[in-house]
């Protein structure tokens, strides 16, 4: 498993190396688009903190869900796909990995871009403990929705043109536009049970004094496990069944 | 080391059978090529014996057990794998960074991937170029790089799918040599697909003709030709010959300069002194009569037209 993290992560390394000036367009509007957001928006909001954990769970969700479906789009197109499903290593673990390595390296750039806003606009940013943990226990039931989508793009490869709907999609139930509790009843009883929105709940209960660690970690533990499983499942089985007709290179 | 029997394979539960009903096995350390026109079910076979296919029917075995049966991570330690119309490695990355991202994909170590590298590399004349990147790489070095890679670890399989499609002379020849040593030396067993016969001729044990998803020839691939080729002459005569002295308008007559060639394929021993009679009595001189060894080519040829001829 360690080798096959730093096998992906020396591979990103070089592809990050070989496509710098990519990286350097994604540092800079990254840039601008965090100095907006956290000077310009929710410096004037009311609630900045809940906005920021919105935002920030929007981002690191719909990274995972985009790059797990984006990476079998990118195999397919460049015909690497085949290679990849017959190493020792599960594919779904591959894609999972290559995700984790994709995720780091933007979360590491993020971390920095947020230190050089702190130190560059007159910004505060508050930050709890708790917030690792949630979000880590967070990423499971993240890597469950992003597997089933990347099952879905493996047998339908234009299902990867439709990741940004479903990413703009979770941005509107992040809380980072419209408050939890300015939404009908009914949604928030069924975002409850969201990995995506239990996540953010539960970090916002930790800013807000309002925490009971152990019952919201063992909910956040259950429901995002609970998506995991059916995320894999979903995976396994549209795997299967590509391999029963034959269409896994078909872009 | 398989043991294939009665497999079947469709793509849908509707669709027509490709591989219909299928039995063969596959000896260790031996190289069987896989033979057949465009769709008889050559790609399929391959990889429905790597699980990138489930199969619709039929049971494999692989070293005593049943095939189904074994985890994946177990299987694709012991094979590999270069598919045609694939792209077996990343264009950004070096030769030797491909090498060593697929090694590390089949859990070998760095230091173990540097050794193995090395010497792949030399042999397979690719060292001098291991630091420039794949998407320089020319075709055959793109497909010499990917069978390097398919090589690593010692493969107990290696299934090739047309790995010499495209390659010049030399390149082929520099492939074909390294198939048979890995498969002499490291006791491999090679299954390999392949429409250039002359591949097939000089690197494989056994052969498997395919003819429309079922077995319509399996053994040595030496006893294959002895059995499917033609008994087929090459007389030389010397100045112009008239057709009707060679007794029928079956036989190509060729001339070149102050000879003629003759080629008598498809013929009995009692027509060969018949037309051998004639000509003496015409007063032509034999320049030359021998038979003709037939290639691959020739024998799949008339190993496809006997077939034609056998469904009409």
């Amino acid at each position: 498993m360690l080798r096959l993290f730093r096998a992906e992560l020396k591979k990103y390394l070089l592809e990050v190396k070989t496509y710098y000036p990519d990286q350097i367009v994604d540092i800079v509007t990254k840039y601008i688009l965090f100095a907006t957001f956290f000077y310009g928006f929710v410096h004037n909001a009311g609630n900045a903190t809940n906005y920021s954990i919105g935002y920030m769970y929007w981002i690191i969700a719909s990274g995972i869900i985009s790059e797990l479906s984006m990476s079998i789009s990118f195999e397919k197109q460049v015909g690497t796909i085949e290679q990849l499903t017959i190493k020792p290593y599960p594919f779904w673990l591959i894609l999972t990995v290559k995700t984790y390595v994709v995720l780091l390296v933007t979360a590491l750039k993020s971390l920095l871009l947020l230190a050089l806003i702190r130190v560059t606009l007159p910004v505060s940013l508050a930050f709890n403990i708790n917030l690792v943990w949630i979000l880590l226990v967070s990423v499971i039931g993240f890597t469950g929705i992003g597997l089933a989508l990347s099952g879905l793009t493996m047998k339908f490869a234009k299902t990867a043109s439709f990741e940004s709907i479903i990413s703009y999609g979770l941005l509107f139930f992040s809380g980072a536009i419209i408050p939890f509790d300015k939404m009908p009843v009914t949604v928030q009883r069924i975002l409850d049970v969201i990995p995506f929105t239990a996540g953010i709940n539960a970090s916002q209960q930790s800013f807000n004094g309002s925490f009971h660690m152990l019952p919201v970690f063992l909910w956040l533990v259950v429901i995002n496990l609970v998506c995991f499983m059916i995320g894999y499942w979903i995976f396994n089985a549209i795997f299967r069944n590509v391999k029963t007709n034959g269409v896994l290179n078909n872009y | 080391m398989y043991k294939v029997s009665n497999l079947k394979k469709s793509y849908g539960k509707k669709a027509d059978l490709v591989l219909k009903d299928i039995s063969f096995d596959i000896n260790e350390g031996e190289i069987l090529g896989i033979l057949g026109v465009n769709g008889a079910g050559k790609t399929t076979l391959i990889k429905v014996l790597l699980r990138a296919l489930e199969p619709s029917g039929g049971k494999i075995e692989f070293l005593g057990c049943d095939l189904s049966k074994i985890p994946l991570s177990t299987y694709y330690k012991d094979i590999s794998a270069v598919l045609e119309g694939e792209r077996n490695a990343y264009w950004y990355l070096t030769g030797f960074q491909n090498i060593q991202y697929f090694g590390r994909l089949k859990k070998l170590r760095d230091s173990e991937i540097s050794e193995e590298a090395d010497t792949l590399l030399k042999a397979f004349d690719l060292y001098d170029a291991r630091d420039q990147t794949a998407g320089k790489y020319s075709r055959g070095m793109l497909q010499k790089l990917s069978i390097i890679i398919a090589m690593l670890g010692d493969p107990k399989v290696l299934f090739l799918d047309e790995p010499t499609l495209g390659l010049d002379l030399l390149t082929k020849k520099a492939v074909m040599n390294n198939l048979k040593r890995l498969a002499e030396e490291k006791k491999t067993t090679i299954v390999l697909t392949s429409h250039e016969l002359d591949v097939i001729d000089a690197v494989t044990d056994r052969v498997l003709v395919l003819e429309n998803g079922g077995i319509a020839y399996v053994g040595k691939t030496s006893d294959f030709k002895q059995m499917y080729s033609e008994n087929k002459y090459k007389l030389t005569l010397r100045g112009t010959v008239a057709r009707e002295d060679i007794l029928s308008d079956e036989y190509a007559l060729e001339e070149r300069g102050a000879a003629t060639d003759i080629i008598l394929s498809n013929i009995s021993n009692r027509d060969i002194d018949r037309i051998l009679t004639h000509i003496l009595e015409k007063d032509y001189e034999i320049i030359s009569f021998s038979k003709d060894s037939n290639c691959l080519e020739d024998i799949m040829e008339a190993f496809i037209q006997r077939g034609s001829n056998r469904d009409a």
